[in-house]
């Protein structure tokens, strides 16, 4: 069993926060994601669970076991560090077997175990070599070797992808995911990549100033996020966000924004009713942006003509920067749009699947 | 005394503006004549670095090299107070001197093999306290901790005395009745230690000072050393199960290689070589008991005037030195950083 626990974990360097009341369960076996931006503590967070960083307050527990004060070497984890921080002196055999010969593994299971993971990352011509000697996806692996090799309850993943090109980014997010599969171990992974968090993970933290944000399912967080700022950070390109004011007009429910007027699906009454006449945020993503010309029967309820300011060709779609008022926003179609930059085009607002927040709180209206 | 005056002053001025005019003259002249050569005329392809280097190369070769050469003439002449002026070169005289090394007494009565064998214990004892103490006093002052700059800076006061005012004033506190040494040994219950007129005791004496010296230099070295080892390998070594200890042998000490070598080369070269503090706390005595080779030598040579056997001698001391360093850098993998293979 290799449950995590986090019970209202803080982490405080002097005045800082790093990490502020957090509490998480991770499940035995899961695989679990924890993104947020720069400096929100996701490494801060990991640490702690390593053991490389003293709990401020509260408790962490692994499997039933409270490790508070336990030392890392005693906590049957493993970590592959954001930078590596593999051993300069050591080859490449010895960063990954360096763990087992400290806890005094028999030499013919510490070969066999090196040679294993070295076959799994495909790095078995490698072994010889300084970590100096090698790429920075080599290193990678080397990283990810060492920690596969322990066997351990617990993998703690530091933005490992970080520095890889993005060709090899992908390959090395299918091989963790295939490698979670295999090992079946509890994997807590951090990133600041939402496309690693939505296609890698069982489950997705959100962190934010050491607040952690929302936790769930990652086409759950996409499609229901809990404020604002969830949903401007999952998913690319972003959420597009507009200063709006809901207006009753009969049976019907409008967002009001500066530049157009478009009509809420009826169901909105219930959730947003008391928003009525107020500010609020209204959020639509570029997918739910569409192009009048391949959806002829639009509701006219829901068209903006707008001013097309910029379109970038993505291949199979294009991304139209659009202008209406003092409100721009990114629609993302199909590549055969006419849409041009300097004309006007008319666009449709799927706004079944908009999102309403509130002005102060930034909390999602629904 | 002369009063200082403008007049002074501006003279000095011009002295020193007339050296470095010269030497600008003399550097520019050789460059002229460098670039003539290797660019003009053989037209080398790498003339520039050798046309950055070719001033300090002529200063290394007439600070170094000519001396050098000086001294190994001097070895193969029967020069002495006897005969400054008028004395003889030759084949004869640079194999006397020689076997003289080790055939007869260098000072009154001690000979070259005790000198080498109390040089040795000398270097031995000191280097490692030197190591210890500046690898335990670094690895304290590389923990967060308050006061760091103030221990830093207290530590570093050895290093900052000049060695010889730092000798001197230790030659006194091993007086037999004032110094702190004593006073303190009888604060403790113990005897008091005739220092300076027994033997042993003044090479203890004189070895305390020595390493009281050295200490800094090594601390300082190794602290940058340590310094310079990111802490993310003793996080990754910590994940690994290292101990402390483990991470101060598997990390620390490996990564210290590259320091570490080169200062314990020099600090036994520096150690061997160390003339200052023998001669200023003991001079060498009682008795010739606390001569090492190097203060042998100079009272070979300007207390007993034996400027051909000091020569030798010389050359001998140096010969030891050499091959110590050689086989070090052999040994030690040498000046290699620890990342390289
Ligand atoms: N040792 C420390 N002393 C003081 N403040 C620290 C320390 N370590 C981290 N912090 C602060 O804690 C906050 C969280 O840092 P942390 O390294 O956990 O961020 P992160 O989410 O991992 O960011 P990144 O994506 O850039 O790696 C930051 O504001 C940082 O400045
Ligand atoms: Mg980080």
């Amino acid at each position: 069993m290799a449950r995590v626990y986090l019970e209202n974990v803080w982490k405080k360097f002097g005045n800082v926060v790093a990490v502020r009341d957090a509490t998480l369960e991770i499940e035995d076996k899961e695989f679990l994601i924890l993104v947020g931006p720069s400096g929100c503590g996701k490494s801060t967070t990991l640490r702690m669970v390593a053991g490389l960083e003293e709990i401020s307050e509260g408790s962490i527990y692994i499997g039933d076991t409270l490790v508070n004060d336990i030392p890392p070497k005693d906590r049957d984890i493993a970590m592959v560090f954001q930078n590596y921080a593999l051993y300069p002196h050591m080859d490449v055999y010895n960063n990954m077997a360096f763990g087992l010969k400290l806890r005094k593994f028999p030499k013919t299971e510490i070969d066999r175990r090196v040679h294993e993971a070295a076959r799994i990352l495909g790095i078995e011509n490698l072994l010889k070599r300084k970590p100096k000697e090698l790429s920075g996806g080599q290193r990678q692996r080397v990283a990810l070797g060492r920690a596969i090799v322990r066997e351990p309850k617990v993998f703690l993943m530091d933005e490992p992808l970080s520095n890889l090109d993005a060709k090899l980014r992908v390959q090395m997010r299918a091989e963790l995911a295939k490698l979670h599969d295999r090992l079946q171990t509890t994997i807590i992974y951090v990133t600041h990549d939402q496309t690693e968090a939505m296609t890698m993970g069982d489950r997705i933290v959100v962190q934010k100033d050491g607040v952690i944000q929302q936790v769930g399912a990652p086409m759950e967080i996409y499609n229901r996020p809990d404020n604002a700022f969830v949903a401007g950070f999952i998913g690319s390109p972003a959420m597009n966000f507009m200063d709006a004011v809901l207006r009753r007009e009969g049976d019907d429910l409008w967002v009001q924004a500066d530049g157009f007027k478009v009509k809420l699906p009826p169901a909105r009454f219930e959730t947003a009713g008391e928003y009525i006449d107020k500010e609020v945020i209204f959020g639509i993503r570029p997918e739910d942006i569409l192009d009048l010309d391949f959806s002829p029967d639009a509701d006219p309820d829901l068209i903006v003509t707008a001013n097309v300011d910029v379109t970038e060709p993505m291949g199979a779609e294009v991304y139209v920067y659009l202008s209406a008022g003092k409100e721009s926003y990114i629609a993302r179609v199909d590549a055969h749009t006419r849409a041009r930059p300097g004309t006007t085009h008319k666009a449709v607002f799927n706004t079944e699947k908009a999102h309403l927040f509130c002005k102060d709180t930034e909390a999602s209206i629904r | 005394m002369l009063p200082l005056t403008w007049d002074i002053v501006g003279q000095g001025i011009g002295e020193v503006g007339k050296l470095i005019f010269f030497v600008a003259i003399a550097i520019i002249s050789l460059e002229v004549v460098a670039y003539l050569i290797l660019v003009k005329w053989i037209k080398f392809k790498n003339a520039l670095p050798f046309m950055l280097m070719l001033p300090a190369l002529v200063g290394v070769a007439i600070l170094i090299l000519y001396p050098f050469g000086f001294n190994i003439y001097l070895a193969f002449s029967n020069m002495s107070m006897y005969r400054f002026k008028e004395f003889s070169v030759g084949l004869r005289y640079g194999i006397s001197n020689l076997l003289d090394v080790f055939r007869v007494p260098v000072l009154q009565r001690v000979t070259f093999f005790q000198l080498f064998l109390r040089t040795f214990i000398w270097t031995v004892i000191n280097v490692v306290f030197h190591v210890l103490g500046g690898l335990i006093l670094a690895i304290l002052l590389n923990r967060p901790m308050r006061g760091k700059g103030i221990y830093r800076t207290l530590l570093v006061v050895p290093w900052a005395i000049p060695q010889v005012i730092a000798a001197l004033a230790w030659k006194c506190e091993f007086h037999y009745q004032y110094g702190f040494a004593n006073l303190l040994l009888e604060k403790l219950g113990f005897q008091p230690v005739q220092w300076m007129s027994d033997p042993f005791w003044a090479f203890v004496a004189v070895i305390i000072v020595n390493i009281w010296l050295g200490i800094p230099f090594m601390m300082v070295t190794i602290l940058g050393g340590l310094q310079s080892i990111s802490p993310d390998y003793y996080d990754a070594a910590q994940i690994d199960g290292a101990s402390g200890w483990q991470q101060f042998r598997f990390i620390t000490l490996p990564l210290l290689n590259p320091i570490l070598t080169p200062a314990i080369i020099l600090g036994v070269i520096w150690t061997f070589n160390n003339f200052n503090v023998i001669y200023l706390v003991t001079g060498g005595g009682p008795m010739e008991g606390t001569d090492i080779l190097v203060t042998s030598l100079y009272k070979a040579v300007f207390e007993f005037y034996r400027y051909g056997f000091g020569a030798a001698y010389s050359l001998v001391i140096f010969l030891f030195l050499l091959v110590f360093s050689v086989i070090y850098l052999r040994i030690s993998g040498g000046f290699k950083g620890a990342w390289e293979t």
